[in-house]
């Protein structure tokens, strides 16, 4: 039978048939000229023909096999388009339509081509096998990947534009994501990881995931991508790698997550530069805040020894001078002598500020006996390190003291270095 | 007016910039390289590595006879002699040398056979041990790391700034841009105290530009290019006074995948095994018809007319000079087949013609006849028996932009008045048109960029700078 003219007459009117299914395809509310393309309509269309040819060659009608192994070479390109177009995003349901939809076209094309009856009713028949059987194998394909469930109820459109969705927002995600295979290649990267490695697309896919990493990261990855069971995260801080050789510490969080039956690995990545550099700032601010503390704490220290000496040499006076005065006083009948006891008591009581009236002037008096001696230092000509050494006390502390000093002496301001306001004054 | 001020600031990250870059500063000039890309590298670091040089050590130690001349010759029979020729001769002088500056100053690792790529009357090209062009960008990008050269990616080249005298005095750029948002960015100006050096590539992804020069270049034609192979740069130049130089001469690669994006993978197996071992068929003829070896421009003209569709085959033998099967077998770019007819069944093609096609193929490599499409027959071509047969199915995209603005040996860039060299304002690599007439042979891009790209950039840091 002559098969092959059916056949070219088929093929010449490719275009006819194209336009029909378009019909069809917009009847059923499936218009987007995306899925609808005439490249898609052409494979498939070509696989159906050759399919046709190989079976022109049998006299007999294609078996049904009964697994997948058995199942007839002729339809096996059908079958992986709709794999591929699985991976694309369309379901089940869209392709047996689609594909549908143009066997049908192409039989009312072929009963009005000018054939013989029989032949066309043996091309008709050929033509449904080969759609059963591509049916068939193609329900089978998807079952075992466990795909089509649950997408069934919906929307062709709505999975394309879902795509669509999905993969701008993979692409546009502010951090680095690898998918990553079985032999540890990066299988697809979006652009943010492309620019934290420097690598274009095209150079990143097909990339060892373990070379972008420094020391130990290859290890740790590998090790973490053989424990990882499907679902579960980890992280893991490893050393990147610019394209310049330039290092970049990271964190990478990895998710097993399998694809088609496959093993596979998604790669957060984050580059930790910037907070790494934060974190060293934030401890730098927090050393110096605690040993200005330390300062703080010694300088109110030495003030507060300081007033507690004065008040113990003032308690003491009043025990030992006052207070057996007040008593004299006290037991002193006599109008005279109870007189030359209140003025011994008036000098005992002057005398309680002995050492900052009589030689000193205001400012020195509001000083410290702790300033006082950083001041004595001074006047000897000391330098604050010699003071540090002097005293015993931290050079901190000896600028605080300094600086307090000049303001008690209210020297702030003024071009006038504390040496040389000492000259020539008692301490 | 201005921001910040370098001696040589140089627009472009590819070969021939960071090529520039590298010369510039070792002769002591502050340098900066801008690129408009969030990425360096451009189209280098996704080209397929090939590096031609007449007179290598490789070529030495198979005794393999070269020379500049003879390569020159190849450049200018391919290039139809539209070459500048005195262009065309510097990369095939330079060709050698260059290849072992990249060797010995950057430190580049070669597969350690040649290949013999199409139009090439020796075997003559280096493969980088990646496989990749990236093979070389990578090493620049350290040596510019360690000469301190800083790379300011994002950055794009928005205004020429032309002194008094019409000569180059700086750049207006956009920092932060976002390709391809020409409003995204913030507006900076670099002054240049020496000289501008424009190494911004080809403009294939541009395809308003390349139908406006190519009308048969529609935008359903793919291109193997990166996306920002654009041709506004280009325009910037012609706008300061370039001179414009074949625009119109648009390389398509015959050898690119009908099932991959881009130069992709499936390229390097038609380049390195299926066109100098395999065959070239015809899917309605089930026949060869033109010498797989060809030039580019003659392959794609014979794969387009008519409107031929066509595979390349290769057998188990062939196949082992394809450096990138198993990518291409991953990706489904090639797929392997235990027989002829079931190569034929998959691919549509007649299967009766095919097997006498190969047949015929193969008693010409037997018997050492001359094949009748002139594909040259080298002592290593063996007969097509082995299965398994590998096959890719091919399409032609748009590859390299042979013209561009003119350029003096000194890679100055000339006026288009008076002939004579815009002021301190140099071009190397694609950007520059003439050097590769009508037909760029495969593995001549790098040498050319790199060559000029260094002759650009140690001019530049000679310029006296200005004060």
């Amino acid at each position: 039978m002559d098969i092959n003219r059916l056949i070219n007459e088929l093929k010449g009117c490719e275009g006819d048939i194209f336009q029909d299914w378009l019909r069809q395809m917009h009847k059923a509310g499936y218009d987007n000229p995306r899925i609808t393309s005439r490249e898609d309509f052409h494979k498939k269309f070509c696989s159906v023909l050759s399919a046709l040819e190989a079976c022109g060659r049998e006299p007999r009608l294609p078996l049904f096999g009964g697994n997948e192994d058995s199942r007839p070479f002729l339809v096996r390109k059908l079958v992986e388009d709709a794999r591929l177009g699985q991976a694309r995003g369309l379901d089940l349901d869209f392709f047996l339509g689609d594909f549908k939809a143009m066997i049908s076209c192409m039989e009312d094309r072929i009963s009005v081509i000018s054939l013989p009856q029989e032949q066309k009713t043996s091309m008709l028949l050929k033509l449904r096998r080969i759609a059963d059987l591509t049916e068939m194998a193609v329900i089978a394909g998807q079952r075992k990947t466990g795909a089509g469930e649950g997408a069934k109820n919906k929307k062709f459109s709505n999975s394309v534009t879902s795509e669509k969705i999905l993969s701008a927002l993979f692409m546009s995600v502010g951090e680095g994501i690898l998918l990553v295979d079985e032999d540890f290649e990066i299988v697809k990267a979006n652009q943010h990881a492309c620019e934290m490695f420097g690598m274009q697309q095209q150079n990143i896919v097909g990339t060892d995931i373990r070379s972008l990493t420094m020391d130990a990261g290859a290890d740790l990855l590998a090790r973490y991508f053989e424990e990882l069971i499907e679902g579960q995260r980890k992280n893991a801080s490893v050393t990147c790698l610019y394209v310049d050789g330039k290092t970049f510490p990271a964190t990478v969080t990895v998710t097993r997550s399998d694809l088609d039956g496959k093993k596979h690995w998604s790669l957060v990545v984050r580059d930790d530069t910037n907070q790494n550099a934060m974190e060293t700032q934030l401890r730098e601010e927090k050393r110096q805040i605690e040993e200005m503390n330390l300062t703080l704490k010694t300088v109110m220290k030495s003030i507060e020894q300081d007033r507690k000496d004065f008040e113990n040499r003032v308690a003491s006076k009043i025990r030992t001078s006052l207070l057996p005065g007040l008593r004299k006083i006290d037991d002193a009948s006599e109008e005279s002598v109870r007189k030359s006891y209140l003025a011994a008591f008036e000098e005992q009581l002057l005398s309680l500020t002995t050492g900052f009236e009589k030689e000193l002037d205001a400012g020195l008096l509001k000083l410290t006996k702790t300033e006082l001696e950083v001041c004595r230092l001074v006047q000897a000509g000391c330098s604050s390190k010699d003071i540090c050494d002097a005293m015993n006390i931290s050079f901190d502390t000896i600028q605080t003291h300094r600086k307090n000093i000049r303001r008690k002496l209210s020297l702030n301001g003024k071009k006038l270095n504390l040496h040389a306001f000492l000259t020539n004054r008692a301490l | 007016m201005w921001n910040e001020e370098y001696d040589v600031v140089i627009i472009g990250s590819g070969f021939a910039g960071l090529a520039a870059a590298i010369e510039a500063r070792r002769a002591g000039s502050s340098v900066i390289v801008l690129e408009k890309m969030g990425v360096p590298g451009g189209n280098s670091t996704i080209s397929g590595g090939l590096v031609a040089a007449a007179g290598s050590p490789l070529q030495a130690r198979e005794n393999i006879k070269d020379s500049p001349e003879l390569m020159l010759a190849d450049m200018l029979a391919a290039g139809q002699d539209f070459n500048h020729r005195d262009l065309a001769a510097i990369v095939a002088e330079r060709s050698a040398e260059t290849l072992l500056w990249t060797i010995n100053e950057l430190g580049v690792k070669y597969k350690p056979e040649l290949s013999h790529l199409g139009g090439h009357s020796v075997a003559r090209t280096y493969n980088t041990a990646n496989t990749s062009g990236a093979g070389i960008i990578r090493p620049m990008l350290v040596k510019c790391r360690e000469m301190d050269i800083p790379i300011r990616l994002k950055t794009f080249l928005s205004q020429m700034i032309a002194d008094a005298n019409g000569g180059m005095e700086g750049v207006e750029v956009r920092e932060d841009y976002i390709f391809p948002n020409r409003e995204s960015g913030s507006v900076k100006c670099i002054r240049a105290k020496k000289a501008v050096i424009l190494a911004t590539g080809g403009f294939g992804q541009d395809k308003e530009f390349r139908a406006i020069q190519n009308p048969l270049l529609t935008e359903d034609v793919e291109c193997t290019n990166h996306r920002g192979a654009t041709a506004e740069s280009l325009i910037m130049a012609l706008k300061m006074g370039a001179t414009p130089v074949q625009l119109s001469m648009i390389q398509l690669g015959p050898w690119a995948s009908r099932d991959e994006e881009g130069f992709g993978v499936g390229s390097m197996f038609s380049m390195l095994a299926g066109f100098p071992y395999g065959i070239l068929i015809d899917l309605r003829t089930g026949e060869r018809f033109v010498n797989e070896q060809a030039d580019r421009k003659l392959l794609v003209d014979a794969m387009l007319s008519s409107g031929r569709e066509s595979i390349a085959i290769v057998d188990a033998m062939g196949v082992r000079h394809a450096t990138t099967l198993e990518q291409c077998l991953k990706r489904g770019v090639v797929r392997k087949f235990d027989t002829i007819e079931e190569l034929a069944m998959a691919n549509q093609a007649p299967l009766l013609p095919l097997k006498a096609t190969i047949e015929t193929y193969n008693a010409l490599i037997e018997k050492g006849r001359d094949d009748r499409f002139g594909k040259p027959i080298p002592k290593d071509l063996l007969p097509m028996k082995h299965p398994p047969y590998y096959a890719i199915r091919l399409i032609s995209k748009v590859h390299h932009c042979m013209g561009g603005i003119r350029i003096n040996t000194k890679a100055q860039v000339l006026r288009i008045d008076n002939g004579l060299p815009i002021g301190r304002f140099y071009a190397a690599g694609e950007i520059v048109g003439g050097v590769h007439g009508a037909s760029r042979l495969g593995s001549n891009a790098i040498p050319e960029c790199l060559v000029f790209g260094r002759i650009a950039g140690s001019n530049a840091a000679c310029e006296p700078p200005r004060s």
